[in-house]
């Protein structure tokens, strides 16, 4: 292990010492100065990342950072220039065959001989690790969806189904280590939130999940840990809430438009007010309290308070990789900059907790980055009028929950973290979410509004890896991952809305992952078929 | 993992599994028969390409259009034309597949040798299945010498079809008669077919060193069809090289040279000397060819 790891493991036990036994499990695939040189161009450099057991772990980068390259080369596919790689405790290269019993995955596109059907090409490539029953085939042919075309040549099936076969490929000897590259890339939205919920169902049910991304907002969904390389180096490593700004954005809908965005700009500064469709676009970051006491205390008739839609983890990594693969210097710490919760204490927050004012951003300081924050965990961090002059500071995440990333225009001119205030148009009816006023939003000090809660849950959701991973199947609409696709914001979704995916148990059998999802109530050994026997294939079909 | 897994743990709530417990079942016992499972499933890839039954197919229709051919014409080519043992295909049937052999032997058996060879690595790089077989534990070593291994097997089918429909079509045609050797003596029908096998194995032997040539081509090269073009001219400009009197030196070493020894096996007594030397300079070029062929590819960086 090398001594940059060494430091930022320290430095995150420090900012977080509740922390420290989630830290304390051993890494699964870890990567020690590794580096890849192909001719004269330095692919990766130096990279140090780890991966610890139980993680579901981002892996993002622009295209051509060496995403790719890294994987091929811990997976052994190519040889290192210098450096190695560990994975389940094995060197590689050295150990290489040792290590790849423990793996399961593909890279790139995965790839089958066209001429075999679906099932052979399982037992084809899966007895080359171990044996294989035929159930299992089935099994993992059922949780891909791909069941009904199993017996069919993999020649015909279109580039979404080879993902998912490539998925199923990786399932079958149930690894520890689970690598995907991209494998929502060529999906229909279905199939990708279909894929997402899978690795989340993977990450509770104790699979270590490396998830190589260009998909932020994906990676902002499903995982608990994340790094964004560049140029293959590591430009920013930790816990994904934390790589992302955590300012809220907030759509505030007040009755006088005007005198809402004097008090705003009053409060926030001018920077941090901008007009959006109709909408005053306030950067407030964790201050909306304040923010709606003051327009409260003005007189002003707050209609509605939503997150905006905004750029996330994609302000932060464009910010990041635009700049040289520096990441940001630290600035006189902000509001967003505290509370900061990893994933397990975000998924908290989703059940209504008062957010932890710890703060824990050191770990957002790059592994090669000697100086930690020290200003991070600083009780005045939570200074409210520091947004205004940060420009600095990435925009906030809000609801991204089934989202595709918005393109980037519609980010407002100022990046920092939004509230949007909408004030009613004379004689417009409001939108949906103006009637939703919501009263929680003057809520105690510290304490988000509801809807900037949410916000805090995609990344969150897949956290808890005790609590509902055994729980019985009906549970489901409970969890975080319905709970957070009912926040309201801009949605491409194509699932069904949230009231009938509540109704859906796993049982109706609409989506192979739910089946999935139900085996976990009885971990090992148990047969997915046993447990919810009539999963029907509906809505996989293509 | 624990959704269905093919391993029976007790069910322990996911945090606390502890990922050393060998629970995965990748960590089970390998099956009974491991060491066949890389020959079985090469194979089983090749039966799942057409351009194998395409050389299949090739290789028994030559015999049966060329004795449909001299069936046909009834003149057959004059002593010392054509492929030996041609001119007596009209009188004995047992000559059809001997020079079908021979005939193969001059281009069609070292073209099928190169594309079987240099599709074994490169193939599966075009497909992309070359990086999904190597993440799966299994050594590189042995990926190559299966694959070389069934490379020459699906030969060792193709040269059956050719002996095969040769001593069909022969009997069809022409029927068939005791054998003729070279040194004049006259051999039973049974005899003489027992000659054709060795003719046949004896081909197989010469076209392995050119699996192993297209083989290490194959692990250059991420393209197929480049193997295969840098097989074929290797192995012409090595032929119109030792044609001159200059290089006549680099004869005894090039292994096209002994293509021609099967006959040989038509000599009474069978003259196993220079036979033998065939065979020692065969498996000479094969292993050399092939070891060289995986000492490529241990260190290949796989790109594709």
């Amino acid at each position: 292990m090398t001594p940059d790891v060494v430091t930022e493991k320290t430095r995150e036990q420090e900012a977080r010492p509740e922390r420290s036994e989630r830290e304390g499990r051993a890494a699964i695939l870890s990567t020690h100065g590794l580096t890849k040189d192909f001719g004269k161009l330095r692919a990766v450099d130096g990279l140090d990342i780890q991966v610890r057991a139980g993680d579901v772990f981002g892996f993002l980068g622009p295209n051509g950072a060496g995403k790719t390259t890294v994987i091929r080369l811990v997976l052994g596919l190519i040889h290192p220039t210098s450096g190695y790689a560990e994975v389940a405790g094995h060197r590689v290269p050295g150990e290489l065959k040792e290590a790849l019993r423990h793996v399961g995955g593909f890279v790139d596109d995965p790839t089958f001989y066209p001429l075999m059907s679906a099932r052979r090409n399982l037992r084809l490539l899966g007895s080359m690790t171990g044996p294989v029953s035929e159930e299992r085939i089935a099994e993992v042919l059922e949780i891909v969806g791909l069941m009904d075309r199993a017996d069919s040549r993999v020649g015909g099936f279109s580039h979404g189904m080879k993902q998912r076969l490539g998925i199923a490929q990786a399932l079958l000897h149930a690894p520890e280590l689970v690598v995907l590259d991209e494998p929502t890339s060529g999906l229909d939205p279905r199939g990708m939130k279909d894929v997402r919920e899978l690795i989340r169902d993977l990450g509770r049910g104790g699979v270590t999940v490396f998830l190589s991304s260009h998909l932020l907002h994906e990676v902002q969904q499903v995982c608990t840990r994340a790094v964004i390389i560049d140029h293959g180096r590591v430009v920013v490593q930790g816990p994904v809430a934390e790589l992302r700004p955590h300012g809220l954005a907030v759509k505030v809908m007040t009755d006088d438009q005007t005198k809402a965005a004097e008090t705003a700009r009053a409060v926030f500064g001018a920077r941090a007010v901008a007009e959006d469709d109709g909408y005053l676009v306030v950067q407030a970051g964790d201050d909306v309290p304040e923010l709606v006491r003051r327009l409260v205390a003005d007189d002003l008739a707050v209609r509605s308070v939503v997150p905006a839609a905004d750029q996330g983890l994609e302000d932060y990594f464009l910010e990041l990789t635009a700049r040289g693969m520096r990441p940001p210097e630290k600035e006189p710490p902000g509001p967003t900059e505290q509370a900061t919760p990893s994933g397990e204490d975000a998924a908290r927050h989703h059940e209504s907790e008062p957010p932890e004012e710890t703060a824990s951003s050191a770990e957002l300081v790059p592994p090669k980055d000697a100086a930690p924050t020290e200003a991070a965990a600083s009780p005045e961090a939570a200074v409210p009028l520091a947004h205004g002059s940060r420009d600095e500071e990435e925009s906030a995440s809000a609801d991204r929950a089934e989202t595709p990333a918005p393109a980037p225009e519609e980010t407002s001119p100022a990046s920092g973290p939004r509230v949007t205030i909408a004030v009613e148009r004379p004689g417009g009816a409001g939108r949906p979410e103006t009637r939703a006023v919501r009263p929680a939003v003057g809520g105690g000090d510290g304490s988000p509004p509801p809807p900037v809660e949410s916000s805090a849950a995609p990344p969150a959701d897949p956290a808890p890896p005790s609590a509902s991973a055994s729980a019985a199947p009906s549970v489901d609409g409970a969890e975080p991952v319905v709970a957070c696709s009912q926040t309201p914001g801009p949605t491409y979704r194509y699932a069904p809305p949230p009231s009938s995916r509540a109704t859906r148990s796993p049982a109706s059998g609409a989506m192979p992952v739910s089946v999935y999802r139900a085996a976990p109530g009885s971990p090992q050994g148990a047969s997915v078929s046993g447990s919810s026997a009539p999963q029907s294939i509906d809505g996989r079909r293509r | 993992m624990s959704p269905g897994g093919v391993c029976a743990c007790p069910p322990t709530p996911p945090p606390e599994r502890d990922p050393g417990d060998g629970c995965h079942g990748s960590t089970q016992p390998a099956m009974r028969g491991a060491h066949w499972g890389p020959l079985r499933r090469e194979w089983v890839k090749l039966l799942f390409t057409w351009r194998t039954y395409l050389i299949w197919g090739g290789l028994a229709a030559i015999p049966f259009l060329m004795a449909l051919a001299l069936y046909i014409s009834d003149t057959g080519p004059g002593p010392g034309e054509g492929p030996h043992f041609m001119s007596r295909v009209l009188e004995n049937g047992l000559y059809v597949p001997v020079s079908a052999l021979a005939a193969l032997l001059l281009v069609l058996l070292p073209l099928a040798s190169a594309v079987l060879g240099s599709y074994l690595v490169a193939g599966e790089a075009e497909l992309g299945t070359l990086r999904a077989i190597l993440l799966r534990p299994q050594s590189r070593g042995s990926l190559i010498v299966s694959k070389w291994l069934v490379a020459v097997l699906t030969l060792f089918v193709g040269l059956a079809l050719v002996v095969a429909a040769g001593i069909l079509f022969g009997a069809l045609f022409f029927g068939l008669e005791p054998l003729v050797t070279l040194s004049g003596t006259t051999v039973s029908i049974a005899e003489g077919i027992g000659l054709i096998v060795l003719t046949a194995l004896f081909a197989l032997a010469a076209m392995a060193c050119m699996i192993s040539l297209a083989l290490l081509f194959s692990t250059l090269t991420n393209s197929s069809l480049t193997a295969l073009i840098a097989t074929f001219v290797v192995f012409i400009v090595v032929q119109i090289l030792v044609s001159f009197s200059y290089f006549d030196w680099l004869e005894p070493y090039v292994f096209s040279s002994y293509f021609g020894e099967y006959v040989n096996f038509f000599r009474d007594p069978i003259a196993w000397r220079p036979i033998g030397e065939a065979l020692l300079v065969f498996g000479l070029w094969s292993a050399g060819l092939t070891a060289l062929a995986w000492l490529v590819f241990r260190r290949k960086d796989i790109l594709s």
